[in-house]
């Protein structure tokens, strides 16, 4: 997990990227959804060798950044936030498995080293494609696509005002740590015999603060459900958005493309 | 702990998915039936407590290193079982979605291991006896015992998920002697911090941690949805992994393979030679390999036989292709955003 700041920087930002305008933007949420998680089987389905392969998932991302006007610097710091994690698992591979995979000229590389390279192809496409996911459609919107789907209604007003509150008491997690910390004499973190005391006192101001809330709420009319109004168009471009996607999928999947590429143009040079 | 997208199998994320389900299906029934509206807010901004309290580094006594809350444990002492099985669910998206920590497919991992275990298993069957009537030295040991079983349970669950999905090739064995210890000593650290947390709000506001215990307003606590869920799971998990069986056999195959050595591989050569049959049956892409070694004995060669066989010519191709086809792709978006730019 990040630190404070970081943290409540990257939601402010992911926020107000959401706020875009872009022919992405404005698809319906239920279809970037159902893309998202089609994309995600799809790469999660490769065999660990078909490296070649998984490169087609790529044209994905990036053009969805693209369309979708999204910084890529920041996408792509996101994701190396996140890393560290997966390599630690991955990077076993190579020492557990030293079977020959391909041989380059004189260069062998391991089956081992392979399915390491897959992993983290893997990773940067599934965790950027769930960036591009709420980049591109908000917290509301996921909500939303969750109601349409069914989700119990008591499950998304729980996600709904976990994220209005997240930013409300980063501020206040960061005003308690500050406070601590210029009345401390040594260190960053909170001492042992604080840890009770500091976060006891944090959670009673929480506690109080939901009570405000419910009975703010509930002065405008709060009966336990939050209404979204979102008007959603399923236009025929965005049933097209969702069936091109599943068909590219399945195409990247099931026909190796790039080694039929490769193959005819070292084929032309033989 | 958050396991990520590119180390399950889809099987292995179905499954846990439908365990997740499942159990949020329950619980919202659970919490909806309650009709406590206040609760509704609640919920809310104490995940988001629990979020923020997350990112705050809490010092190691003697060590210097830094420790975090998980949280769960401390929801479900505040909140009961249900909602606060509902606050993990909605963190752990959150998180997935925001900052890539655990990823979609992978949700119903992080759900089972992270909320599921500390909600229904470490809160109702060990922390909750404990406080019958509670007392100072009784919080301590009940938030300490519950807290380091559950990150146990959830530690475990993340070595089993990552050892059938076979993506990676850690014996399990090796990773669970890797996970467990590491994992008491977080727990230890989050059973100091929540029994802290819990103490101080028992003596400031006992009423909130009594209530909780003695299941008002929420109900009884009932064993039904651990029940449920471990039922989902067995059924799932029979269901998902004879298809995974089936249709991918490699990564199973392989885990099985590193972790027990290749004689035992060989005893069981009739249903590794059946596998194999299917495998050659459905392989996806023939031309990339996968069938190159007719004539090689395939009880022996199941472990080579699910790679392309090692070939030169096969490579070179495969490279190409791949760099040519990923150049293509940045060059296309490059493309799209300067005619954007021209355009604008």
């Amino acid at each position: 997990m990040q630190g404070l700041e970081s943290a409540w920087h990257s939601l402010h930002t992911i926020d107000e990227l959401a706020f875009k305008k872009s022919i992405i933007h404005q698809l319906p949420s239920v279809i970037k959804l159902g893309v998202t998680l089609v994309f995600l089987v799809s790469v999660v389905t490769f065999p660990a060798e078909d490296i070649a392969g998984l490169m087609m998932m790529w044209v994905y991302p990036v053009l969805m950044i693209s369309l979708a006007d999204l910084p890529w610097l920041f996408l792509l710091r996101q994701m190396m936030v996140m890393a560290p994690f997966a390599l630690m698992i991955a990077i076993w591979n190579p020492w557990m498995n030293q079977e020959p995979g391909l041989i380059l000229g004189s260069l062998m590389v391991t089956q081992g080293w392979i399915s390491f390279a897959s992993i983290m192809l893997k990773f940067g496409l599934t965790v950027l494609s769930g960036l591009i996911l709420i980049a591109t459609t908000g917290m509301e919107g996921v909500c939303t696509a969750l109601l349409r789907l069914k989700v119990p209604q008591v499950f998304v007003t729980q996600l709904l005002l976990l994220h209005r509150y997240i930013m409300v008491l980063m501020d206040e997690a960061g005003r308690v740590v500050r406070a601590y910390q210029l009345r401390a004499i040594s260190g960053e973190g909170i001492q042992y015999r604080a840890w009770g005391s500091l976060l006891g006192q944090f959670l009673l101001r929480t506690m109080d603060r939901a009570d405000r809330v419910y009975l703010a709420m509930r002065l405008r009319g709060f009966d336990g459900e939050i209404r979204l109004l979102r008007a959603e168009r399923f236009s025929s471009a965005s049933v097209l958005f969702l069936v091109g996607w599943c068909v590219f999928f399945l195409l990247a999947r099931f026909c190796n493309i790039p080694y039929l590429l490769g193959e005819w143009l070292t084929g032309g040079w033989r | 702990m958050h396991m990520a997208d590119a180390l399950i199998s889809p099987a292995v994320g179905r499954t846990m998915w439908a365990v997740a389900a499942g159990a949020l299906v329950c619980s919202a029934y659970k919490v909806r039936q309650e009709l406590d509206e206040k609760k509704v807010p609640l919920m809310g901004v104490l995940g988001a407590f629990v979020f923020a309290a997350q990112m705050i580094n809490f010092t190691i006594p003697g060590t210097g290193s830094s420790g975090h809350l998980g949280g769960g444990l401390i929801l479900a002492a505040l909140l009961g079982p249900y909602a606060a099985f509902l606050t993990m669910v909605s963190i752990l998206t959150v998180q997935a979605l925001f900052f890539a920590d655990g990823g979609l497919l992978a949700l119903g991992c992080n759900i089972v291991n992270l909320g599921w275990m500390s909600c229904f298993i470490a809160y109702p069957l060990i922390y909750k006896p404990f406080m019958r009537q509670p007392s100072q030295r009784k919080i301590f040991w009940g938030a300490m015992i519950a807290a380091v079983s559950a990150l146990q349970l959830g530690s475990l669950g993340v070595v089993l998920e990552t050892w059938i999905s076979g993506v990676s090739q850690l014996p399990p064995g090796l990773f669970a002697l890797l996970m467990q210890p590491i994992h008491l000593a977080i727990g230890i650290v989050e059973g100091l911090i929540t029994a802290a947390v819990i103490s101080f709000v028992w003596k400031a506001r006992p009423e909130i941690v009594e209530r909780t215990v003695s299941g008002e307003p929420y109900g009884p606590i009932s064993l039904r949805p651990v029940l449920t869920g471990l039922l989902i799971a067995a059924l799932v998990i029979g269901g998902g992994l004879s298809w995974f069986a089936s249709t991918h056999p490699d990564g199973l195959e392989w885990s099985i393979f590193h972790a027990s050595g290749q004689e035992e591989l060989e005893t069981e050569g009739g249903i590794y030679q059946t596998l194999a049959r299917w495998q050659e049956k459905i392989a996806f892409l023939p031309d990339y390999g996968f069938r190159q070694s007719p004539k090689a004995d395939e009880s022996v060669q199941v472990e080579t036989a699910a790679w392309p066989s090692v070939n030169g010519g096969t490579t070179v191709s495969g490279l190409v292709g791949g760099a040519l086809t990923l150049m293509m792709a940045v060059i296309l978006g490059l493309g799209i955003q300067w005619c954007k730019r021209r355009s604008a």
